[in-house]
């Protein structure tokens, strides 16, 4: 204990205990209020990254459908082409066999058959 | 600077509230780590723990009881709204009281414009004793505090009425050990005489 001490106690707030607890206590939720603003956008942005991927991945879908039948539908198209009739021709010498009819009528298309 | 989380609450400066008996040696850092966590018990421990030295610091720039404890919670505030900039969380008694003082300096400028105003209204009440001679303990106290430096009061405040060592008196207040120790004594010296109504007004500065 310090002799010399000056007894300042009058101008100590905490005498009144009960009144430096509701200092204390209001200071101490005044800046956690103060705080909050920050930590709230965190919460918010961690708390909406899963519905923000979720979405992401719906757009991702419905923006790939439509080229995804676009594809289906060159390749139906692709299948029913006629064949190529120089490389129909060019085969049918390089197995030196005779196209047949049917060979014919698929080399030349479908639409040369009735004429 | 030694934390003031596991410093024996001891000597005046050390009357601490009753509920202080259970904010036991928790080091500083780790409360400041939980405030940062969102933790606002902690909140609670690191306000108790330090509040009466800001208000001390407060104390020795406004020299208003009431404005003190006003400053003292508003710079808290301000200090726990901005912890994530305290740096080394070791230090947080020093780098509270430096937005107490800043905030204790504009809260002076502020009054010393209203003290203008009310000095002007109250100048034909010379016959009206002040507030010394009244005889109240806090307004001699605070008449008296008036009269040291600015650098005497935070050093005799913190000291004696909060219970400060010298060596956190010196990392909070950017001063050597020494120093400390000078302002402390010229201060108690001063506020003595002044006190006992046989000061002359010349010594009181000290040396």
């Amino acid at each position: 204990m310090d002799r010399d001490r000056i007894d300042l106690s009058a101008l100590d707030p905490s005498r009144d205990a009960e009144r430096w607890e509701a200092m204390v206590r209001a200071t101490a939720a005044r800046g956690m209020d103060a705080r909050l603003p920050s930590a709230r956008v965190l919460a918010e942005l961690v708390a909406g990254w899963r519905p923000a991927l979720a979405l992401a991945a719906a757009v991702a879908v419905l923006a790939w459908v439509p080229s995804l039948l676009a594809a289906r539908r060159d390749a139906a198209t692709a299948a029913a082409a006629p064949a190529d009739p120089v490389l129909s021709t060019a085969s049918w010498a390089l197995r030196a066999r005779s196209p047949t009819a049917a060979d014919l009528v698929a080399s030349l298309g479908e639409d040369h058959a009735d004429r | 600077m030694q934390d003031r989380g596991s410093l024996p609450e001891a000597g005046p400066g050390a009357k601490r509230p009753a509920a202080m008996a259970n904010d036991e040696p928790e080091p500083t850092r780790a409360l400041v780590a939980r405030v940062r966590a969102g933790d606002s018990r902690a909140a609670e421990l690191l306000v108790r723990r330090h509040l009466r030295a800001a208000y001390a610091v407060a104390l020795s720039v406004v020299r208003d009881v009431a404005e003190a404890e006003d400053v003292a919670q508003d710079a808290f505030a301000i200090a726990l709204s901005r912890l994530d900039t305290c740096r080394d969380p070791d230090r947080f008694s020093g780098w509270l009281l430096r937005i107490v003082r800043r905030q204790s300096l504009n809260a002076a400028v502020r009054a010393r414009g209203r003290r203008a105003t009310l000095e002007l209204s109250a100048a034909a009440d010379v016959g009206v004793p002040g507030a010394a001679e009244r005889g109240d303990l806090r307004a001699r106290l605070l008449a008296a505090l008036d009269r040291l430096t600015p650098a005497q009061r935070e050093v005799v405040l913190l000291h004696d009425l909060e219970g400060f060592t010298h060596l956190e008196i010196a990392e909070a207040l950017d001063m050597s050990e020494v120093s400390s120790r000078q302002h402390l004594f010229n201060a108690r010296r001063a506020l003595r005489a002044l006190l006992d109504g046989s000061a002359p007004p010349e010594a009181l500065h000290g040396p």
